[in-house]
């Protein structure tokens, strides 16, 4: 890897660590989320600061150089990550559309309900 | 007295709409009971029907079609309707085929669909293309032939209507039917006629109409046939 390389990942996984600890310090983040972004921000860290770690990976499984592992597993593991937020979303819209056809109904049958009670 | 039957108007945006379609239902068919589900609209859709003393499920945020359907679907089931219809709010449908409709259901059959298309052929506009795309879709994968599947004027039985309330991808749309028809529901076609719409703008336009085609017939030749039925 070169040494290009290299501080691009240093750079991008600090400013993405920074990023989400300001939105945590602004309580507009559940920590929760963050999880997953400070643990890939690490392993980017690391990346770039042991490359050696990862020639050797790249050299045993066999890949004919050690860049295009790291695209490899750094584009799997964000697929995976977009999977499950897709499934997520599916579910938080779920949730969403019950609670707001909740909220209609009973209205409309308070509603009704202070009607009778009036007659 | 609460009627047997309960039609659902789902309205977005429909202010141009919705009195002329309500008030005519008010007035002339009192023997069914309605709900407007104003599906947080952004214009004056939802204050008109306050002001005019409309029967109203008024959902605060926007949902889309399947949520505000299944929002009025959820109102029957708890309130007890043994028929629900699918009506639109933008002056399409016409409720003296309602009658033929109840009348069908009556024989014992879970969903029927007011068809334009019955006795009648289509034309050979691109919509029509489309719909005869999904009649098509639907015959291969379920062996029946739904002449119209894309009209949105659809009445269900009662447990129709708890099998609407209570699950996920339950649209009102022709991949449901398919997925039904498809697990044993007995469905019928009753021949309607319909009006032009009235004012403002379908959400179809080419586009839009493109991704539904693509979105019905995923839908409808692969998905469904993973679905289990609850």
């Amino acid at each position: 890897m070169s040494v290009l390389i290299r501080v691009l990942l240093i750079i991008s996984a600090v400013l993405m660590l920074v990023f989400m600890l300001k939105r945590i310090r602004q309580a507009k983040l559940k920590i929760e989320y963050t999880i997953f972004w400070i643990t890939f921000a690490s392993i980017l860290v690391v990346m770039g600061i042991f490359p050696e770690v990862f020639y050797n990976i790249s050299y045993l499984l066999g890949f004919q150089s050690p860049i295009s592992m790291v695209f490899l597993v750094i584009i799997f593991v964000l697929i995976i990550k977009m999977f499950f937020m897709t499934l997520q979303i599916s579910q938080l819209e779920y949730k969403i559309d019950a609670l707001v056809q909740q909220i209609a109904i009973d209205r409309k049958i308070d509603k009704e309900e202070k009607k009778e009670q009036a007659e | 007295m609460q009627s047997e039957l309960l039609i659902v108007i789902p309205a977005y945006n429909e202010e141009e709409n919705i009195e002329n379609v309500v008030t005519y239902i008010r007035d002339n068919y009192a023997q069914y009971d309605y709900i407007v589900v104003n599906d947080g609209s952004r214009d004056r859709t939802a204050e008109i029907c306050r002001g005019k003393g409309y029967e109203l499920l008024d959902l605060p945020t926007n949902l889309g079609l399947a949520g505000a359907f299944q929002a009025g679907l959820k109102y029957a089931y708890i309130k007890g309707y043994s028929y629900a219809i699918q009506f639109d709010a933008d002056g399409q449908h016409r409720p003296e085929f309602i009658q033929a409709m109840l009348d069908r259901m009556e024989n014992g059959y879970d969903i029927v669909i007011g068809s334009r298309f019955l006795n009648y052929r289509k034309s050979k506009s691109l919509r029509m293309i489309g719909s005869k795309i999904l009649t098509v879709a639907i015959k291969m994968t379920t062996k029946v032939r739904v002449s119209d599947p894309t009209s949105g004027m659809r009445m269900f039985s009662r447990s129709m209507i708890k099998e609407f309330a209570q699950n996920l991808n339950y649209g009102p749309e022709p991949d449901t039917v398919s997925y039904l028809l498809k697990n044993g529901a007995k469905v019928s076609e009753v021949q309607v006629k319909m009006e032009e719409r009235q004012f403002g703008e379908s959400y179809l336009n080419l586009t839009g109409s493109a991704k539904y085609m693509i979105k019905m017939l995923v839908s409808i030749l692969l998905v469904q046939n993973f679905r289990k039925r609850g």
